[in-house]
């Protein structure tokens, strides 16, 4: 039987988890410069907060709102007690990029230390299948669906119609430029981090809902999967995120398909390097701007 | 005054004498129909001059007239939506950066071009083309095959220095410097790079008067030595001690070439300045 | 106790190498090399493929080919492997992409080489590794263990020995100088007449061909080589030791990977057991961790910040051919990272 079509559905599924991640994370990269190695291991914390919500008793969904509200709490906190005062001191790109890192496996061993090497699940109901054509999908993946919709509409939403949404945007294409048209550096900059953790909270729950299993390594795994949808997009180019995720989601999961399981991340990643190879800039890249000097 | 100039005959031969650059009557650079968009925007609309050798020009225009882009066109940062840079007989248009400065033109920065973290005499040194232990394999002869070689050039860079007023920096770090010695730094190293033009955005900018005075000294010496510049500046003052000839740029076009005193009579140059500046 | 003292000398020697050519890239020409531990795993890889023999059907490992050539000649090979890697690295990363973009491709393709050699039991033995790799001349001698490992310890620090001669000039020349601009200002050096993607190319040939190196040394030593002991965070060890140390100053390079590769990541092992190896393993990475960050915050420049150069005073004497150091004092002082 062809499972190619069938798989589709998985890698929809993947690509709705990836989705809140990649956006998250571009969004943060382009509005403050700041590449967050420690963005998984966000997610990786968000998605354990779940599991101890669970365990309270609180549903999934509610556990899952939680995680997000706390991953944006501990990205706006980790931004301005660690990362801004570093930035303030002087520190570099390739420097910042070694603080997350730093903050990465912090993060990542806590969680490790805290809960444990082995992994946990969340107390999931009972799977009933929806079919939809040759693709079928279990309840809570077709929630985990909708919530990626939801926040691919949002993100639109955010970044047309509100004035932060437009005041990010502005930052993200111009920082310069930007700042000395009167936006807040400062306050886009919390916003960002606040955003990004919001999404990589929310999307650590949906990681360990699809994944229906939960380890201290999971978001770091997946940190590599982000990275190449939002490269894959162009980075800093939000709707190319999104696209890059959708890419990246159905390609791991038809791969896993067509050339097994194990080869899976491989063909996704030797698909990014093509694409970076014919667009340097990402499929969904505007004419080059003159970055530099000016 | 010989002995006070920056660059001496012996010194920088390229530089000094106008008819090696290029054959009379020839241009050194010739920029022909240069467009350059950025997605919708036109940031220079079919920009055509040509700049004989020995002469200074002076580019000025409101900002965003385009003159910075124009300036990255041709020190070979932006690649040109359409037409040529032709340097020295050669079509330097969308070739990278380090081929235009190899011809002999070498472009300094409006802001931030110097190396922080080297001393004022590496920065100088650096900018020394095909100097011996440059190469890898150069460097793994070991000291012996390229030091006489670097210090001849550290004896030419300590002449560029003294000139400058720069000798008591020598061993400094180029970000311990002020915003305007960062500049003549700039300047120095740009000269060892044995140039036949100079390309400068907006040397003077942001700098305090005297050391402004300084450097546009330090300018006009060169440009009577016949050194062929290219400046950018917002100090029409300056630009109009400095320069032979000045083209206008307003939205990308260019509205006037000439020299200052005509060109401040003109309606369509002032209009410039004052409805877009 | 010595025997134990013996191989963490030797380990240490191995990151001192491999950080030495991390700092070749990262320290002195600013490329973040974000796939370091993919060309010591290069090294160790084509070194035991070059002293393993051919593959049987019948042995207990699998491996896509093998020879066994005398050493030096595996050591030799893992040094062009890598410097081969750094130049399909380099050609496809450095010349297209932005310096951010640079940083998470080459962090993709390091993990992409994990992924590959794990999924593919053919290739290299899949996630299980390669063992029984053999070390060089035990069995010609007849040293015993202790012996053995002297010997071995005198062949790689002889070894790093050339490959700090070398560094040593890169660092020293006009070359050197321009390595550190690019390093500085890209565009100021491209504007002076620099090739930069060539420069860049350069160091990540020369930098991955000693990293090989230094998996080679490991790799034969130890005997054995499994993707998880190359996953990212072994990259993160590196670099912390180039920061720790001192970036661009190759004595103190030396210093960091002494005191991070030998005191925290092998030297935990002498400390009296306290619990279970996860929370061992998870309490050094958190404070390797914690020890960066204390040290971008409080000495950026590290232990032995890069030498600030002096040039001396005047015209050369008759003697400088006798006095080379003379012309070109170097002396070394403090400074503060921007």
């Amino acid at each position: 039987m062809n499972l190619v079509l069938p798989s589709l559905g998985f890698g929809i599924i993947t690509a709705s988890t990836l989705l809140p991640a990649a956006v998250g994370f571009t969004l943060q990269f382009s509005a403050t410069g700041v590449l967050n190695i420690a963005f998984g291991a966000q997610m990786t914390f968000a998605a354990f907060i779940a599991y101890v919500c669970t365990q309270a008793g609180l549903s999934i969904w509610l556990a899952l709102a939680a995680a997000a509200v706390c991953g944006a709490l501990a990205s706006a906190l980790l931004n301005r007690f660690l990362l801004t005062p570093f930035a303030r001191r002087g520190t570099t790109f390739f420097g910042m990029v070694v603080v997350t890192i730093a903050l990465a496996l912090l993060v990542e061993y806590a969680v490790e230390l805290i809960w444990g090497p082995l992994p946990v699940s969340y107390p999931l109901t009972a799977p009933g299948l929806v079919h939809v054509g040759p693709m079928s999908f279990t309840h809570s993946q077709l929630v985990v669906l909708a919530i990626g919709v939801v926040f691919a509409i949002g993100t639109h939403a955010l970044l047309r119609y509100t004035r932060a949404g437009k005041a990010i945007r502005a930052v993200a294409d111009n920082r310069d430029l930007a700042r000395s048209s009167g936006i807040s550096a400062q306050r886009i900059t919390d916003l960002a981090w606040l955003v990004s953790g919001l999404m990589g909270g929310a999307a650590g729950v949906m990681l360990g809902i699809s994944l229906s299993s939960v380890s201290y390594t999971m978001g770091d795994t997946f940190l590599l999967e982000i990275v190449a949808a939002a490269v894959l997009g162009g980075v800093g180019q939000v709707y190319g995120a999104m696209l890059g995720a959708l890419v990246i989601g159905v390609l791991l999961q038809e791969s896993a398909i067509v050339l097994g399981g194990a080869y899976a991340p491989i063909s996704a990643f030797a698909v990014l390097i093509l694409v970076l190879l014919i667009r340097p800039t990402g499929i969904l890249a505007g004419a080059a701007k003159a970055k530099g000097v000016s | 005054m010989p002995e006070n100039s920056v660059v001496s005959q012996q010194q920088v031969p390229a530089a000094v004498s106008p008819a090696s650059a290029g054959q009379d009557g020839e241009p050194l650079l010739r920029v022909a129909g240069l467009t350059v968009r950025f997605g919708g925007v036109v940031a220079v609309d079919d920009l055509s001059f040509g700049i004989m050798p020995g002469t200074a020009v002076g580019l000025i225009g409101p900002n965003g007239a385009g003159k910075s882009t124009a300036l990255k066109v041709i020190g070979g940062e932006v690649k040109p939506t359409s037409g040529a840079v032709l340097f020295d007989g050669v079509n330097l248009a969308g070739r990278p950066p380090h081929v235009a400065a190899r011809h002999g033109l070498i472009r300094t920065f409006q802001l931030g071009g110097e190396f922080a973290r080297l001393s004022v005499m590496e920065n100088l040194l650096v900018a020394v083309p095909r100097l011996r232990g440059q190469s890898i394999w150069g460097a793994l002869a070991g000291r012996r095959w390229w030091a006489a070689a670097q210090d001849a050039e550290v004896r030419r860079a300590r002449d560029v220095l003294s000139r400058l007023d720069l000798t008591d920096k020598c061993d400094a770090y180029a970000r311990d410097l002020s915003g305007g010695q960062r500049k003549l730094v700039e300047i120095g190293r740009a000269l060892m790079a044995r140039p036949k033009m100079l390309v400068l955005d907006e040397p003077m900018a942001g700098v305090n008067r005297s050391l402004a005075r300084h450097i546009e000294e330090a300018l006009k010496a060169l440009r009577d030595e016949g050194l062929t510049l290219l400046l950018v500046e917002h100090e029409l003052g300056s630009v109009e001690r400095l320069c032979d000839r000045v083209i206008v740029m307003a939205e990308g076009r260019q509205i006037a070439d000439g020299d200052m005193g005509q060109l401040r009579s003109r309606e369509e140059v002032l209009r410039a300045y004052l409805g877009g500046g | 106790m010595d025997y134990y003292l013996l191989t963490v000398c030797i380990y240490v020697v191995v990151g001192i190498i491999a950080c030495w050519g991390l700092n070749l890239q990262f320290g002195e020409t600013g490329v973040l090399n974000f796939a370091a531990v993919l060309f010591v795993a290069v090294g160790a890889y084509t070194a035991s493929l070059f002293s393993l023999g051919h593959p049987t059907p019948a042995s207990y490992q699998q491996y896509f080919w093998g020879t066994s050539l005398p050493w030096p000649l595996p050591w030799l090979a893992a040094g062009v492997a890598g410097g081969a890697l750094g130049l399909l690295v380099g050609l496809l990363v450095l010349r297209r992409l932005r310096g951010d973009y640079q940083a998470m491709v080459l962090l993709v393709v390091s993990t992409m080489g994990t992924y590959l050699v794990s999924a593919d039991p053919g290739l290299l033995n899949g996630s299980i590794g390669l063992a029984s790799i053999p070390a060089p001349f035990k069995s010609e001698l007849h040293t015993g263990q202790v012996g053995y490992e002297l010997f071995y310890l005198g062949l790689s620090v002889v070894t790093a020995l050339i490959i700090f001669e070398v560094l040593r000039r890169i660092n020293a020349s006009p070359l050197g100088r321009v390595l550190r601009a690019v390093r500085e200002n890209e565009q100021a050096a491209e504007a002076v007449g620099h090739n930069v993607a060539a420069t860049k190319l350069m160091v990540m040939v020369v930098g991955g061909a000693v990293a090989a190196l230094a998996g080679a040394i490991e790799v034969q030593f130890i005997g054995a080589w499994a993707p998880a002991g190359w996953t990212y965070p072994e990259t993160f060890g590196l670099f912390a030791a180039v920061i720790v140390g001192g970036r661009g100053n190759l004595g103190g390079v030396a210093v960091g990977a002494f005191l991070v590769q030998g005191l925290f990541l092998e030297g935990t092992v002498l400390l009296p057991n306290f619990g279970n190896p996860d929370v061992i393993g998870a309490v050094q990475w958190m404070s390797l961790a914690t020890l960066i960050l204390l040290f971008l915050w409080f000495r950026p420049q590290g232990v032995i910040p890069e030498r600030q150069r002096r040039f001396r005073e005047g015209q050369p004497g008759p003697l400088r051919g006798l006095l080379p150091a003379q012309a070109f004092a170097r002396v070394g002082r403090g400074q503060q990272n921007a």
